[in-house]
């Protein structure tokens, strides 16, 4: 407000008590409110914070690959130079001796070893021929440690609920384009919703662009493509625009949930991500999913 | 298109526009190098320790957004300038809340930031607030939060899934009135809401 103006504005609100009242509510309220977005903002830093810590941790690993690249390299080259030597010695030692002169007969030649088809056992098949030891590789499924077995897709399925992603049907918040998605979704037209919106995100995209992610995301899980909800969602988490931002890091830690027991560790960190904010709006659900596994 | 053009005018509009626009002006802050030292440097100088440091950067930036968002940023200094300066005043008077100091805060920039008693009832009424704050629900908390931020009711319709503008302004305008009623009902709010302080 312009001084003069704010003066003349004083001076009313010295006049009439009514005013000056309201005034002083609006403020009161105003600094109650600034609250929000101090707290939001704090929570940011926090985050920034960690990534810092994260790059700094990398720094020093970084740091120290360099010096053991060159000693790999070293390595490679010293190995390479051994068996190199190996096999020129081996051929050296192939070499016929200098026959003797005092010799009268010549030494029988050196037969070179015929390889014979080894028999055929009757009724033996290919696999069956195969040595105890070269069973194939366990699937990882089954390298995973004992314990009770965890339905981890009916876990995904309890937690999942549409509406913590969507608005419910009918909504009419929403481009055009957005709508015409939502009600694909709605009825089930996964595919079309995934073949409409790029799995993309502009640098700095606006609330639109992060809320066609979010549908997209939603139609990956829906259709079964959890990799690619995962990595849909985790493009909306980093672009840290609430509300999105919280429902796209609960929308990882289910995508991973349908793909256990294989990410067992991705599935720990997704996790821990929404409990170290008890502000998060999914912080009550990770706490009830980490009892439940 | 992500802005790699970091003026003092670019980082005051992105503050100023919000959304991931502001969120990028206030990390680049943040993360600014030599601007948390400048203000770890002078804090231990000054009788604090590295956390009381920590506190008063942070604490810096919040202001700072807060400011430029409100418009009282005039430019006068660099940004950077500024938030040092904002960073010295306000351990000044963190050491005079604790009784540690009583030397006067400076008085260079003052039409620049919030008046004293805004940030005593901040401070004092803290817990409070957020004890109204979070009977509100976190429905009503996002919304007023964007509120406060400046979303048009377009833009808050759009975030929060509401039917309409007119939806969200309806129900900024019920959220509004809980939390002022919460504030009218609790008796601790009474004398600072009838101007008369104890």
């Amino acid at each position: 407000m312009p001084p003069a103006e704010r003066q003349a504005f004083e001076a009313e609100m010295a006049r009439d008590a009514e005013l000056e009242a309201l005034v002083r509510q609006h403020r009161i309220e105003r600094i109650g409110l600034e609250m929000l977005v101090e707290q939001e903002l704090r929570a940011k830093m926090r985050a920034w914070d960690r990534e810092t810590e994260l790059l700094q941790q990398l720094q020093p690993r970084r740091a120290r690959i360099q010096p053991l690249t060159w000693v790999l390299r070293a390595a490679a080259v010293v190995a390479a130079l051994a068996v190199g030597y190996w096999l020129l010695r081996d051929r050296l030692s192939d070499t016929p001796a200098q026959p003797d002169i005092v010799q009268t007969q010549p030494k029988p030649k050196k037969q070179t070893p015929t390889w014979r088809k080894p028999a055929r056992q009757p009724g033996a098949t290919g696999e069956h021929n195969m040595a105890q030891n070269d069973l194939p590789p366990a699937p990882i499924e089954e390298m995973q440690p004992n314990g009770p077995a965890i339905d981890y897709a009916a876990v995904a399925d309890e937690f999942f609920t549409e509406r913590d992603f969507l608005p419910p049907r009918g909504a009419k918040g929403g481009s055009k384009a957005y709508l015409e998605g939502l009600k694909n979704l709605q009825d089930g037209r996964y595919q079309d919703v995934t073949s409409t919106f790029k799995p993309e995100l502009v640098p700095a995209p606006t609330a639109e662009d992060v809320q066609q992610q979010e549908l997209l995301a939603v139609a990956y899980y829906k259709n079964g493509q959890y990799a690619d909800a995962e990595m849909t969602f985790r493009r909306i988490a980093i672009s840290r625009m609430q509300p999105y931002a919280q429902r796209a890091e609960w929308g990882v830690v289910l995508s991973i949930l349908k793909q256990m027991p294989q990410r067992q560790s991705a599935l720990d960190s997704a996790l821990d991500v929404v409990l170290r904010q008890p502000e998060h709006q999914f912080y009550t659900k990770a706490q009830q999913l980490r009892e439940r596994l | 298109m992500a802005n790699t053009d970091w003026s003092d005018e670019a980082l005051v509009s992105g503050i100023r526009t919000g959304g991931s626009a502001r969120d990028e002006a206030l990390k680049r802050l943040y993360l600014m190098p030599g601007l948390r030292e400048t203000v770890i440097r002078h804090v231990m100088a000054n009788g604090g320790s590295r956390q009381d440091a920590q506190d008063i950067f942070q604490e810096a930036l919040v202001i700072l957004d807060r400011n430029v968002r409100e418009g009282r940023y005039e430019a006068r200094s660099a940004l950077t300038t500024y938030f040092v300066a904002i960073a010295k005043w306000r351990w000044v008077t963190v050491r005079r809340q604790h009784g540690r100091y009583t030397e006067i805060s400076p008085t260079h920039y003052d039409t620049e930031v919030e008046s004293p008693e805004a940030e005593t009832i901040r401070t004092e009424y803290r817990e409070l607030f957020q004890e109204a704050l979070a009977q509100i629900g976190e429905r009503c908390r996002e919304l007023l939060r964007l509120y406060q931020l400046d979303h048009s009711m377009e833009e808050i319709a759009q975030i929060m899934h509401y039917n309409s503008a007119d939806v969200a302004k309806k129900e900024a305008y019920r959220c509004r009135t809980r939390f002022r009623e919460l504030l009218q009902n609790n008796p601790a709010f009474a004398p600072l809401l009838e101007n008369r302080r104890p």
